[in-house]
């Protein structure tokens, strides 16, 4: 998936934080809300002064499916988990979950997130992990 | 109970192909504006409001208005709703007509998916973040579904009864896609697409459309064709609230209680319901949403033959809806129109028409009620109710 035009100069940061594992997302200045997506204004309040803080990774499954039938990229690719992700600190974002060996994916699932770093021009796609089934 | 109506539904008109391998999209668009003017017993000379979405080639309405023959507009409007587009040009026909801007508003919808081909725009902002999870649109059905499940006890066998009764109507529609009833047994064991959804919980693809025609109480008064009052109407557009996405319910939640008092009538009043049915769980919430049952009961609500025509508690969908009859370039809303306004003039099939049938809702969902949609509720009554 190619990256400019479609990424805002204020989503770098948030893009750059999944490479390094972490989850970065800007809190508006004026209001104090967290703004997911990231993008250059509150949706809240309006206020263009927005700062990033890393937030803490983890989350909880608000919803959860398994996909079997891929489209596109994924046409071949074994059945894959998409979930709403719920934020310890309130968001709730569409990621990938994983799980490890003897962990199952179900609401309620408390996830972490896991590093990621595609090659080249493509974005990273928000993945958790699950810690407690 | 007599009731005024600002506007009436006069023509109705679905395209009686499901697969179109000889035609342009613009041929089928004029086959279905013509079906429904010739129904409504009015001339091209008499529309002076056109609708339609971003299904019509071209620039927004205007080669189509150019193509069909249009040449009296006082009113446009290429309101983008995804499938709920048509309930939501139902409403603003109804506004236009009302305020006196046009007085005969012709809708149309049609397109061939069969013959692929990409539809333009460029992504939203949401793309960047989301774009690359490969989420596919049974897929973010299934997360409203999945909610369900978990909170509310909702089993994949109460989805496939909602499968079920669309099939047992079907088999009485010569034009519906799929005729053959099923049972939820074979519901439960067709392919899982995405976790609940099974296929068959899924809407069927088709070539096709359809048109209607709204017109003035006056035009509607002049014609020798029975009508179809718009009584209420209402839309919104229920997205993923900068990351507040709930899951519990859908836009109906908020149009429902609007439409039904515009209309002056309750969910005990309806006697018909066209659901948007693209997937099973689109329908099992918006009869929680539109107040049919309380949050939560939807699966027990749709078992033991409560959706079924003609003497279930809510018979729905007797054209065999988007899972079994039509659901054209993946819009089910025009079709769910229609099927309302044959209940409503007692042209449904014999077998599945209701007795007596007054009211009627339609409930329109355009886009993923998971992440983003559209959504319209329109009542519509009877000529004399």
């Amino acid at each position: 998936m190619s990256t400019t035009p479609l990424v805002e100069f204020e989503a770098e940061e948030y893009f750059a934080g999944l490479r390094d594992g972490q989850l970065r997302l800007p809190r508006c200045s004026k209001c104090d809300e967290l703004v997911w997506h990231p993008r250059a204004q509150c949706p809240w309040c309006m206020s263009s002064v927005l700062q990033y803080e890393t937030l803490s990774g983890r989350g909880s499954v608000y919803s959860f499916t398994i996909n079997y039938r891929g489209q596109g990229a994924y046409a071949d690719s074994p059945p894959f988990t998409i979930a709403f992700v719920e934020l310890d600190e309130g968001p709730r974002l569409l990621a990938h979950v994983t799980a490890g060996p003897g962990a199952v994916i179900g609401v309620g699932s408390t996830v972490a997130i896991v590093a990621v770093d595609p090659d080249g021009d493509e974005l990273p796609t928000p993945t958790f992990t699950v810690v407690t089934s | 109970m007599t009731s005024q109506a600002v506007a009436h539904i006069a023509g109705a008109y679905e395209h009686p192909q499901r697969r179109i391998k000889d035609k342009t999209v613009p041929q089928v668009i004029a086959e279905v504006a013509y079906g429904a003017l010739q129904d409504a017993g009015l001339s091209l000379d008499d529309v002076d409001g056109y609708f339609c979405s971003s299904e019509a080639p071209g620039l927004g309405a205007l080669s189509m208005a150019d193509y069909l023959g249009l040449r009296n507009l006082s009113f446009c409007d290429t309101t983008e709703g995804g499938g709920a587009s048509y309930p939501m040009h139902v409403g603003h026909a109804a506004q236009a007509i009302a305020a006196g801007r046009c007085s005969v508003a012709l809708v149309t919808m049609a397109g061939i998916p069969s013959a692929g081909g990409r539809r333009g725009g460029a992504p939203g902002a949401e793309h960047p973040f989301e774009g690359g999870l490969g989420i596919t649109t049974p897929a973010s059905y299934a997360l409203s579904a999945q909610y369900h499940m978990h909170h509310f006890g909702t089993t994949g066998e109460q989805l496939a009864e909602i499968k079920v009764a669309a099939s047992t109507h079907a088999q009485y529609n010569p034009h519906a896609l799929l005729r053959q009833p099923v049972t939820v047994e074979e519901v439960m064991a067709s392919p899982m697409i995405a976790d609940p959804l099974h296929r068959l919980d899924c809407c069927i693809t088709t070539d096709g459309g359809g048109a209607i025609v709204v017109v003035s109480p006056e035009v509607a008064r002049s014609l020798n064709r029975r009508t179809v009052k718009v009584l209420g109407h209402a839309e919104t557009i229920k997205h993923s609230m900068s990351g507040r996405v709930d899951l519990s319910h859908t836009s109906a939640a908020i149009t429902g209680p609007q439409a039904f008092a515009a209309a002056g009538v309750t969910p005990a009043d309806i006697d018909y319901a066209s659901i948007y049915d693209s997937f099973t769980i689109t329908v099992l919430l918006s009869l929680e949403d539109l107040g049919f049952c309380e949050k939560g009961s939807g699966g027990r609500f749709v078992q033991d033959g409560a959706l079924l025509a003609p003497f279930g508690t809510l018979p729905f969908n007797t054209d065999g809806g988007g899972l079994c009859n039509n659901h054209p370039d993946f819009r089910g809303g025009m079709i769910r129109t229609i099927e309302a306004v044959r209940q409503l003039r007692e042209e449904a099939a014999p077998e599945v028409q209701v007795p007596d049938c007054e009211l009627a809702v339609v409930q329109g969902h355009g886009g993923a009620i998971s992440v983003r949609a559209a959504g319209a509720t329109v009542i519509l009554g009877r000529e004399d109710v």
